[in-house]
Order: C-alpha cells, then sequence, then structure tokens
C-alpha cells in the first residue's frame, strides 16, 4: 500500500498534467480527492501500525546495494497527516483563492508534484531514496514560488530559495556519502544499530556538519533563513503549505530521524541547540519589525522552527516528545493564519500593517480565525501552543539544570523570544482586525465566502481542540512518533495546568512581558529598525552571487580574449609548468655527459644562419620579408643533410621547403593587411620567459632522448640484406620498391588521388571563372 | 577467447561506416532530397550497430594487435553510434535551412565516427593518433561548413591551427615514449615500464605531451580555450556531436593510454589528473555563469562537465573507471538533447542567445520541460540520470581516498546551478517576444523524445547499465 500511496500523487500529477486544462478552475476540487483518501488511509493507520512500522522495500540498484525502502513508522505518519490533511485543505482553497483566470492545471501540477515528492521524504528509509526526494521538492517549491511568474521579485524569490537549498542539498550529499563510508549502509534502521561506531569514525565531525547544513538550509535556520522571506512571493496557500506547514520541516524531519544514530554527542547537540535558539531569537524580533503580514509571518516561522530545531537538539525523551507536539501545533495554527493573511490580502488588496484596521466589523469570521491561531502562537493557556511551548521549556529548564552556573542561558533565551513572539502574535490580530476602520484599503472589506473561510477554519479547531483536550492526539499521533525519535516508549504529559513551576513562570514571564511592552510596541520597533539597518546573511549572499558573476566576467575578459597569440602563450606556459615540474619531481634535469663529435666549422654556420634567420623572422615587421626568412631557415637545413651526406634527406626537405614558401607567397597576396597591435612590456618579458623556457625545454628533451637507445638500429639488416634479399645496391631504393613495397604503392595511390583533387578543383574553378567572364560579357552586351 | 589474423567480420562495423559514408557522397550526386541522405546515413548507423553484436564479448585483436576489439571498445562504439544518429536526426532541419552542403556534412560525420571507433579500438599509439587525425580533419571542415558566417569560418581555423600544434605535441609524445620503451603497443610499453624504463625523465616528459594531446581533445584546462570559440562558430549540430562523440573518443583513448600502457607511472599522472580535473570543473564553472549565448554556455558547460569525468582518471581505480564510462554515456544522452531544444528554437527563427529562450514554456512545452530535465541532469540534481552519474563519481573518488575531490565537485555542482537556472527561468519565467507556438519537426521531436527518455530512465533503473559499464571497467 505504501508504493501506491506515494506514487497516487505523481501519477495525478500526470494526469493533471495531460488533461488539468480542461477542468478549468474546478481541478482543484476534482485533484483534492487524492490528498483526501491519502488522508484517510494515514488516519486508518493511527494506532494501528506494527512496532517498528510498516515497511516496504524493492530492490533497485543491486549493484550499490541500493534498494527503494520506505517505512511508516510513528515520526513520518505525524508528517504524512500534516501533508495529505493541510495539502486537501489547501488545494480547497486556492480553487477559490486563485482567480477564474489563473492557470489552474499549472498550480495543481507542481502542487501534487510537491505532495509527492514530501510524502516520498518522510516515507524514504534509505537516506539516499531520502536525498532524492528531498531535492524534488526543492524543485517543486522553485516552480510554487516563481508561479506568479510576471512578478521580478516572483522569479528572484524562487531563485535564492532554490539556490541556498541546493547548496545546502548538496552538503548533505557529501555527509550522506561519507555516512555510507562510515557505516557501510544508508537504511536508518542499520545505521541505528551502528550509531556507536559512527560516532568513533573519524568522519564523524565531517558528517554532522555536513547533514546538519542541509537540514539548515531546508529549515531556515539562522543564517540560512534568508531565502524563506524572500519565498513569500508565492501565492498565499503555498506559504501556508510548503513555506509554513510542511517543506521547511523537512530539515527537523531529518534532524528527528537522525538523533537516533548521530545524536547524543556534544558535536550534535550544541549546533542543534545553539543555532535553533538563535534562529528563534532573531526570527521573532526581525517579525516584529515587519509591515507585510506575509512578511511577518515568514519570520515567525522561521522563529518557530528554530524552537523546535532546538528542541529536537536536545535529544531527550522528553525534548523529543515536545518538540513533535509543538511542530503539530506549528504546522495547524500557522496555516490558519497564512490562510487568513491570504484572505485578508485577497478580500482588502493588501497586505500592509500601516493601511490595515478596524476589519472585525467587517470580516467577523476572519477576525476570530486570526485571534485564536494567534493566541494559540503566543502560548496562551487553553489553546495549543501554550501546552506543547510548556512541554518545550521544561526540556530546557531540564538541560540548563546540567549547565551549572550558565542554568539560566536557554531558559532566558526562549523565555526572551517567547516574549517577542507573543508581542507580535497580539499584532496580528489587534492592529489588524481591531480599533477603527481606517478605509484605506484598495478595496473595502467584506467577509471571504464560507468556501474560502472552511480552510483556516478547520484548522484553528484544531488548534483549540487540541488546547482544550490534548489527548486527543498525545496518546495516538505525538507519542508514537517521539517513540519511533527515541527508540523507547515515550510519553509526554500534556496538561492544562502543570502547577506553578519554572516553564509556567517562563510562559507568564512571556505573556506579562509582551502585554506591558504592546503599548511601546511602535517605539519598539523604530528601534529595532535602528539597531540592524542591514541583513548581514543576506548581504553575504549578495555578496557571493555577485562576486561569482564578477570573477567570471574577469577570466572571460582576461583569458578568452579570442586571440591565438594568447591562446598559444596559455598552452606553452602549461608545458613548461607541467613537464617542468614533473620532470623535477622524478629525477630532474640532469644530462649524461655528451659523446658526440664536436661541430665542424660548417654547422656551426649552418646554425648561425638559422638562428639568424628566426631572430629576424620575429623581429621583421614586413610579412614578405617573414616568409623569405622562414624559406632562408628551411634551406640551412637542407644543406646541413648535405653536408651530412643524406641526398635524399636533402631534396625531400627541398622540396617541401619551396612548396611551402611559394604557396605562403602566394596565398600572401590575399591576406588582410597585418595589424601590430602594441603589446605591453610585462607582457613581451613574459612572452620572452614562456618563450626561452619552452625552447630549453625542448632541447633538453632532444639531447636527453638522443643518449637513450634502447635496441639495435633497424639500418643494419637493411645494409645486410639489400644485396642478397633485394638484389639491389643502392639501400634506398631496396627499402622502397622491395621491403616496404606496398607502403610506397599505398603512399602512390593516396598521392594520385590528392592530385585528382587538386585538378578538380583548380578546373572547376577556371570553369567558375569561365562562366562568371561570360556572363559579364553578357550583361555587358544588354 | 582471443582471436588473431585477418578477422572482418570483427571489422564490419568500420566497413559498414566507411562504405556509408562513400555512399552518402554518391547519393549527393544524384538525388535533390537531401533527406534521404539522413535515412541512409541512420540505416548504416543501424546496420553498423548490429554488426557490432557478434563481436560482443569477445576480446580479439586484429591486423598484428593494431586494432583491438574488446568489450571497451564495445561500449564506446554503442555510445558513439547513439550520438551519430542523434546528431543525424538534429542536423536534417538544420542542414536544409541553412543550405549546407548536404553531402559533405553527412558523409564527414560519418567518417568522423570512423575516426572515433579508431581511437576506442586500439592499443596501439599510432593508430590511436590515425583516428585522432581523422576525427579532427572532419571536424575541421565540419566547423567551417557555415561558409557565409565568419565565426563559423574562424572557429574552423582556430580549431585546425590550435589542434595542429597539440598533435605534433601528440606525436612527440608518441616518439618518445616509443624511443624509451621500444614499443608502440601499450601492453608492451607497460611492461616496458614495469620492467624498469620508468625511471627514465624522458618517458615523462612523453606521457605528460600524450596527455596534453588527449587533454585538447577533451577540452580540458588549460587546453581548452578552443572549444567556446569552435563550438560556438559552428553548426549547431556539429557542437552537439563534438562535444559529445569526440570528447567520449577522447576519453576513450585517455582511458586506454594511461589505464593499459602507462599504469607504472600511476603516481604521477593521478596526481595530474586530479590537479586537471579540479582546474577544468573549476574553470568551466566559474566562466559559464557570465555567458550570454547559449552554445558558449554549453561550451563552458562541457568544460566543465569534462572536469567531472577526469575525476575517474584521477583515482585510477575500476570503480572510477565504471563512474568516466556511466557519466560519459548519460552526457552524451543529456547533452545532444540540450541541443536538439536549442536547435529548434534557434530553427524558429529567434537566435542563439539566452533571451531568445524567453517564453519557450508557453511556444512548446514539451521541449521547455525537456530542457529542464537535461539541465537538472547536468546539474546533478535527483532523479535524473545526472544525479546518478556524479553519485558514482562522488563515491568513486571518496572511496579511494580522495574525499577533497569529492567537495570539490560538490561545490562546483553548486556554483553550476545557477547558469542553468538562468535558462530555466528565462524560458518560465518571462514573457515570449512573440506567443506563437513553435513548430517542432518531427526528427528534432524524435531526437528529444529519445534522449529525454533515456535521461530520465538511466537515473530511475540504472542497475542494468551500471552493471554493464563496471563488467567493461573490469576488463580493462
Amino acid at each position: 500500500m505504501l508504493p501506491t500511496v506515494l506514487t497516487l500523487p505523481f501519477v495525478a500529477a500526470g494526469l493533471v498534467a495531460l488533461f488539468g486544462h480542461r477542468a478549468g478552475s474546478k481541478l482543484a476540487s476534482v485533484a483534492l480527492a487524492v490528498p483526501l483518501a491519502i488522508f484517510a488511509w494515514l488516519v486508518a493507520q493511527v494506532g494501528a501500525l506494527p512496532p517498528g512500522g510498516l515497511v516496504w522495500s524493492h530492490g533497485w540498484i543491486e549493484e550499490l546495494g541500493l534498494a527503494l525502502s520506505f517505512r511508516l513508522d510513528g515520526w513520518s505518519l505525524l508528517f504524512a497527516l500534516l501533508i495529505a490533511g493541510i495539502g486537501t485543505l489547501v488545494l480547497w482553497y486556492s480553487r477559490f483563492y486563485l482567480g477564474p483566470d489563473e492557470d489552474h492545471s499549472k498550480f495543481v501540477l507542481y502542487l501534487l508534484l510537491f505532495m509527492g515528492s514530501m510524502l516520498g521524504v518522510v516515507f524514504a528509509e534509505n537516506l539516499l531514496v531520502l536525498y532524492m526526494f528531498w531535492e524534488l521538492t526543492s524543485i517543486s517549491s522553485f516552480l510554487l514560488i516563481g508561479y506568479w511568474h510576471e512578478r521580478e521579485a516572483s522569479r528572484e524569490g524562487a531563485l535564492k530559495a532554490l539556490v541556498i537549498t541546493v547548496i545546502g542539498g548538496f552538503a548533505m550529499l557529501v555527509g550522506l556519502l561519507l555516512l555510507s563510508l562510515s557505516a557501510g549502509t544508508l537504511s536508518v534502521r542499520e545505521l541505528a544499530l551502528k550509531a556507536s561506531e559512527i560516532q568513533a569514525h573519524p568522519f564523524y565531525p565531517w558528517i554532522v556538519g555536513l547533514i546538519l547544513a542541509g537540514a539548515f538550509t531546508k529549515s531556515a535556520q539562522v543564517p540560512f533563513h534568508i531565502w524563506l522571506p524572500s519565498a513569500m512571493e508565492a501565492p498565499t496557500p503555498v506559504s501556508a503549505y510548503l513555506h509554513s506547514a510542511t517543506m521547511v520541516k523537512a530539515g527537523l524531519y531529518l534532524v528527528g530521524r537522525l538523533s537516533l544514530v548521530l545524536g547524543g554527542t556534544a558535536a550534535w547537540t550544541y549546533p542543534v541547540v545553539v543555532v535553533g535558539l538563535l534562529t528563534m531569537l532573531v526570527g521573532s524580533y526581525t517579525a516584529l519589525r515587519q509591515r507585510d503580514l506575509k512578511a511577518l509571518l515568514a519570520y515567525s516561522t522561521v522563529s518557530q522552527l528554530g524552537f523546535i530545531m532546538a528542541a529536537l537538539g536536545l535529544g531527550t525523551p522528553g525534548a523529543l516528545g515536545a518538540a513533535a507536539f509543538h511542530l503539530f501545533n506549528h504546522a495547524t495554527f500557522k496555516g490558519a493564519l497564512f490562510l487568513v493573511v491570504g484572505i485578508v490580502d485577497h478580500e482588502t488588496g493588501t497586505r500592509d500593517l500601516a493601511k490595515l484596521g478596524g476589519l472585525r466589523r467587517a470580516m467577523p469570521w476572519s477576525a476570530a480565525f486570526m485571534t485564536l491561531s494567534a493566541l494559540s502562537l503566543a502560548g496562551v493557556p487553553l489553546l495549543s501552543g501554550f501546552i506543547s511551548k510548556e512541554l518545550i521549556f521544561t526540556s530546557l529548564v531540564e538541560a540548563g539544570s546540567l549547565m551549572g552556573g550558565l542554568a539560566w542561558l536557554l531558559p532566558g533565551v526562549a523565555t526572551v523570544a517567547s516574549l517577542l513572539t507573543a508581542l507580535y502574535s497580539f499584532v496580528l490580530f489587534h492592529e489588524v482586525f481591531d480599533g477603527q476602520a481606517r478605509g484605506t484599503t484598495p478595496r473595502p472589506a467584506r467577509e471571504a465566502s464560507p468556501a474560502l473561510l472552511l480552510s483556516p477554519g478547520l484548522l484553528t479547531a484544531v488548534a483549540v481542540l487540541v488546547g482544550l483536550g490534548p489527548h486527543l492526539v498525545t496518546g495516538s499521533l505525538i507519542d508514537p512518533a517521539a517513540s519511533a525519535l527515541a527508540g523507547q516508549p515515550v510519553e509526554i504529559h500534556a496538561a492544562l495546568w502543570h502547577g506553578v513551576n519554572a516553564p509556567f513562570l517562563m510562559s507568564a514571564t512571556a505573556l506579562v512581558g509582551a502585554l506591558a511592552f504592546y503599548p511601546a510596541r511602535h517605539r519598539l520597533r523604530a528601534l529595532l529598525e535602528r539597531l540592524t539597518t542591514r541583513w548581514t546573511a543576506e548581504r553575504a549572499y549578495q555578496a557571493f552571487l555577485n562576486g561569482l558573476m564578477g570573477l567570471a566576467q574577469r577570466v572571460t575578459d582576461r583569458h578568452m580574449t579570442g586571440r591565438l597569440a594568447d591562446y598559444l602563450l596559455y598552452i606553452l606556459i602549461a608545458f613548461v609548468v607541467l613537464v617542468g615540474g614533473t620532470v623535477l619531481a622524478n629525477g630532474g634535469f640532469a644530462l649524461r655527459p655528451l659523446d658526440l663529435a664536436s661541430p665542424t666549422v660548417v654547422e656551426l654556420v649552418l646554425l648561425a644562419a638559422m638562428v639568424a634567420g628566426t631572430l629576424f623572422v620575429v623581429r621583421t615587421r614586413s610579412g614578405l620579408a617573414a616568409i623569405i626568412t622562414l624559406g632562408v631557415v628551411g634551406y640551412s637545413v637542407v644543406l646541413l643533410w648535405v653536408h651530412w651526406q643524406a641526398p635524399d634527406l636533402a631534396l625531400t626537405q627541398l622540396v617541401v621547403e619551396s612548396v611551402s614558401v611559394v604557396l605562403l607567397l602566394l596565398a600572401f597576396v590575399h591576406f588582410p593587411k597585418l595589424e601590430r597591435k602594441p603589446v605591453a612590456a610585462g607582457r613581451r618579458r613574459l612572452n620572452l620567459a614562456v618563450a626561452v623556457l619552452s625552447g630549453a625545454m625542448v632541447s633538453w628533451l632532444s639531447i636527453r632522448a638522443n643518449g637513450t637507445q634502447l635496441f639495435e638500429p633497424i639500418s643494419q639488416y637493411f645494409i645486410e640484406n639489400s644485396l642478397p634479399l633485394g638484389g639491389g645496391r643502392n639501400i634506398v631504393n631496396v627499402i622502397l620498391v622491395d621491403f616496404r613495397g606496398l607502403d610506397t604503392l599505398g603512399e602512390i595511390t593516396v598521392l594520385s588521388i590528392a592530385a585528382l583533387g587538386v585538378y578538380m578543383l583548380v578546373g572547376s574553378r577556371i570553369r567558375r571563372t569561365r562562366r562568371e567572364a561570360a556572363e559579364r560579357q553578357e550583361g555587358e552586351g544588354l | 577467447m582471443a582471436v588473431t589474423g585477418m578477422n572482418f567480420t570483427l571489422l564490419l562495423p568500420e566497413l559498414i561506416l566507411v562504405a556509408t559514408g562513400i555512399l552518402l557522397v554518391l547519393l549527393d550526386l544524384f538525388t535533390e532530397q537531401k533527406r534521404v541522405l539522413v535515412y541512409a546515413g541512420l540505416a548504416g548507423v543501424l546496420a553498423s550497430l548490429l554488426a557490432l553484436i557478434p563481436g560482443f564479448g569477445t576480446t580479439a585483436s586484429i591486423w598484428a594487435d593494431m586494432i583491438q576489439v574488446d568489450s571497451l571498445a564495445g561500449f564506446f562504439k554503442i555510445v558513439f553510434l547513439a550520438v551519430t544518429a542523434l546528431a543525424l536526426l538534429v542536423s536534417l532541419e538544420y542542414v536544409e535551412r541553412r543550405q549546407i552542403q548536404a553531402g559533405e556534412f553527412y558523409a564527414l560525420l560519418i567518417f568522423a565516427t570512423v575516426g572515433m571507433f579508431l581511437m576506442a579500438s586500439s592499443l596501439n599509439l599510432l593508430v590511436i593518433y590515425l583516428g585522432l587525425e581523422l576525427v579532427a580533419i572532419a571536424s575541421y571542415a565540419l566547423v567551417g561548413l557555415l561558409k557565409q558566417d565568419g565565426r563559423s569560418v574562424e572557429a574552423s581555423i582556430k580549431y585546425l591551427l590550435v589542434s595542429s600544434a597539440t598533435s605534433a605535441v601528440f606525436l612527440f609524445g608518441i616518439s618518445l615514449v616509443y624511443g624509451t620503451t621500444g614499443s608502440l603497443a601499450l601492453p608492451q610499453i607497460a611492461q616496458a615500464l614495469a620492467a624498469g624504463a620508468a625511471s627514465q625523465p624522458v618517458l615523462f616528459a612523453g606521457m605528460l605531451f600524450l596527455l596534453a594531446g588527449l587533454a585538447f581533445k577533451v577540452a580540458a584546462f588549460p587546453f581548452h580555450m578552443w572549444a567556446p570559440d569552435t563550438y560556438e562558430g559552428s553548426p549547431t549540430p556539429i557542437s552537439a556531436f563534438l562535444i559529445t562523440g569526440a570528447e567520449a573518443a577522447g576519453f576513450a583513448a585517455l582511458l586506454r593510454v594511461f589505464l593499459v600502457g602507462l599504469p607504472g607511472l600511476a603516481d604521477a599522472w593521478t596526481t595530474i589528473f586530479a590537479a586537471l580535473s579540479v582546474l577544468t570543473m573549476t574553470y568551466g564553472n566559474v566562466t559559464a555563469i557570465s555567458q550570454t549565448k547559449i552554445k558558449r554556455l554549453m561550451a563552458y558547460s562541457a568544460i566543465a562537465q569534462a572536469g567531472y569525468v577526469l575525476v575517474g582518471l584521477a583515482v585510477a581505480t575500476g570503480q572510477g573507471t565504471a563512474a568516466m564510462l556511466y557519466y560519459l554515456l548519460v552526457y552524451a544522452f543529456m547533452t545532444v538533447g540540450a541541443f536538439a531544444v536549442i536547435i529548434l528554437v534557434a530553427n524558429s527563427g529567434a537566435g542563439e542567445e539566452i533571451s531568445d529562450f524567453r517564453g519557450l514554456s508557453q511556444r512548446s512545452p514539451f521541449f521547455a520541460w525537456a530542457l529542464v530535465i537535461y539541465f537538472l541532469s547536468l546539474i546533478g540534481i535527483p532523479p535524473t540520470a545526472g544525479f546518478f552519474g556524479k553519485l558514482n563519481l562522488f563515491s568513486a573518488a571518496i572511496a579511494a581516498d580522495m574525499t577533497w575531490l569529492a567537495v570539490v565537485m560538490v561545490i562546483n555542482s553548486v556554483i553550476s546551478a545557477p547558469y542553468y537556472f538562468k535558462v530555466i527561468r528565462t524560458m518560465f519565467l518571462e514573457e515570449a517576444a512573440e506567443a506563437e507556438p513553435v513548430r517542432a519537426p518531427a526528427s528534432l521531436t524524435w531526437a528529444t523524445a529519445i534522449t529525454l527518455v533515456v535521461t530520465i530512465l538511466l537515473g530511475l533503473v540504472p542497475d542494468q547499465v551500471y552493471s554493464w559499464v563496471r563488467l567493461v571497467a573490469g576488463a580493462l
């Protein structure tokens, strides 16, 4: 059943891609059946899962021992329920949220793709399989953020989200490979059995660092959180679904999933808790600065993700349970908040706090949902957020008690962040809905249709019900999830009233503090705005992109000039470095003493002529003179052959030299005039150095190679055998027509064919010239 | 089973190709319907592919060990034939529109394939050189076939000059190796090295010259400068053909020369390949970012991809070789596929700037989505074939204790994401200048469909093919 559930969204996406455009705006309500069916099946699994979960596995890449294996246990079930449940509500909502003219089929297609990928992430038993679905969620998120592609900000946001999550994804991949190298498997269950082995492995710190990098980027933890606010350019249902309820929680999912494998050490706990709390703090006070409702919710999400991350990092059974519970609650009330903000935006045309106010009268239902959900976020008693927040506080206090003099640190930071959270939560409903209606909205406010209100209403209802009766979900859903993470049965003690203890005091401080500060919120906001003008992480990201672009431009301008002379220089430099370096590293440039005859006067004179000719070629400004001088160098070689009594070589060289000089001269007439660009002095010196070094190296090679003789030269054989076997005294002749007769035949054939080709070319040229001349004459005749 | 002597059935694939090339030249004289040439070429390629079957699984050398028929050669020949067939398909429309001389074009394409065959199926340095030159000479002409286009002619001349220089270097390398080991046959060279020839400094120079000559062919840094100019100027199907086929042939020769011939010097060349690999991929990816022309972008992307493949030589293990082979196979399909889309856009009247891809998602959703898949695969994002290809290379590097190399690869993959996504963004998120749907000829649709299916299947169900390349690599 597991693979069926997993493939269902993809199959549905395929159908939507093929036939979706026919359904028009009703498509979403039809497609709704998919997540609804999945949700129903998942609900049936609640309490019915076998110990160890529901497993399905199929061989995939045998060579790598990689199997397509999936498992549904308590932890996955919690996520899957959120994915399918909120997915259903979001699809329903978007059917009414998107205008009738918008491309519904594309939207539904992307959303189904995302849903399938996200289910794949939480079902995957093998971490590599998880990674594949993980990246798929990034891509579908990219498509959804860029859905309104006519907006520039939307494109930028989509790209930024993708770049950051892809970077994190690749880091995670390396971490996974190291993990598989140290444990020999990527199956979560097998990894858990080898936890101590992995934690003792020298790769362990790397594995932790790289995998956490992946989790932190995905879950928008500081300093990678900058993509999440930019992603808010997506249509609001997408923000509610991906960027609050599900996708951003994938990092939390992974950290939870691996806490049995990698957790329990300082190298794991400290980074997760510290980054988590830091994210909570940074997120909540940035949220307070926002005037755009959606941006506020985005930073609020960042903050809450950090809160849950910190709880997961603590890793005690109680903390894991609290994290799972708060994760569930956050998904519901934050989903409701996003959807209500979407309604406000939809009905009034703005999300700007400065323009909104007093909407309660016009939009009573929205106001009620927003108020209840925001109070839950603030942690007000009788609502779901209060209970799970208390549980996390409890774990933080316990963890703090182990830290001696710093016992106050973790609870203290969490309390401050909670205070800020409560403060902006109050802003959410108070500034938007209470007070006088200002009439500054682009459209007059009116309540949305019941259909649009249904989804946020249901989510708010969950927040209220769970707040009143936490046992509705704790025993059936949260405890199994935490047990799956802890590897032992966990039972969380969710209650409305625990008595006056440290966590309660923290909650009370946060709420009372928020109420006290609330009247001064505008001044506080102004203060915060002065404190931090710019986002350093944002700036770093921009600097990274710009730097890369600048580097690319510089390299291209400098290096890829398009001039062959430059290319040649680079190639020669590479030679000098490569050959020189390697030879130095493997025996050096030492030469054996040479046992060669000393040069004769004739040889010296010819050598001098060649050197002089070469220098002249380099220095002369006349192309004609250069060609002729090149010939002179060639003819000096011919004379050398003559001097060494090798007439055949001399003749060959003579012919080649003459022909090439003549050809060059003939072609020279057609060349465009050579332009000499002035070369900078530094460049000249570099050219000279490279030329001298290359020359020296080739000389060394020739001399060195000359000293090597592995076997008898073949010439002796021909000297001895040309008369008895070939019947001729002219050894060269005998070789050509006898010993290598077939070669000669081949050469003659090739030459003949080439000659034929030349004849044809010349002939066609002549014919064309004649024809053109004839045409010209005719033209003149007319 | 070792077979010696003249065995023509084993040479049949090459002979069929040569015959096809000649046939195309003749056909060109007698028919005005130039499409026929493509069909005849495809038939020849198919016949050659069928002729490969009898020799499959055998290891034999023919003509005094000049030609080697083995599983590695078989693997590469299949890649070459696939690339050639796809190149023929994507050329059909292109050649007609630009009025390129069809006979020359298709015949040279086939002859270049024969050269690639030689490069992949010989253990003799001279024959490898012959193959290399055959590919090169055919390519010079192919690159310059857009005679009216100055860029095409310039590309051809540049390619000719730089390539001749490096060919000379390669020849010099052969003579140095021959002089120090006394043989041109790679197995004998390996024996001579084992017997003590490895200690000669001149041999290192010879090795490096061979390396440089072949590094030029695969456009590895610092011998890559010709590639962007050449691939930009040449007819687009030829860019696709050279970027995949000729490059794969260069890697085939690299594998043969270094793994079979020079294992005795592995300490030196693994280091060099590792350095070249890092420099090549980084250079390619960084420079690709600032490109505004799609063909130049693909050229720099090709340089970067060659850097990834070089990882396999840097680790010099069976696993590394298998990863290389798999990646080359995947690379051929995804790149030719991407070029098919580029050709479609160019044929539709838009140019070859990245901005010409604006709104392609509306004008032709199928091709736009196909390009997305190819690009995701080139970045290495699952579940495409490129992901699995890169994963193999990562694993090979890590298994060979070169984790840093895997890390550099990953960083490079990250750097590469923005420039591919720039194109995707242009296609999906920018409005087209004209909203008319693009008319796609059947040939391009087929080429895209085939490459698309392969790119996806090699990512989703890589098992069979991966076992095969493991076998091929193991037999090397």
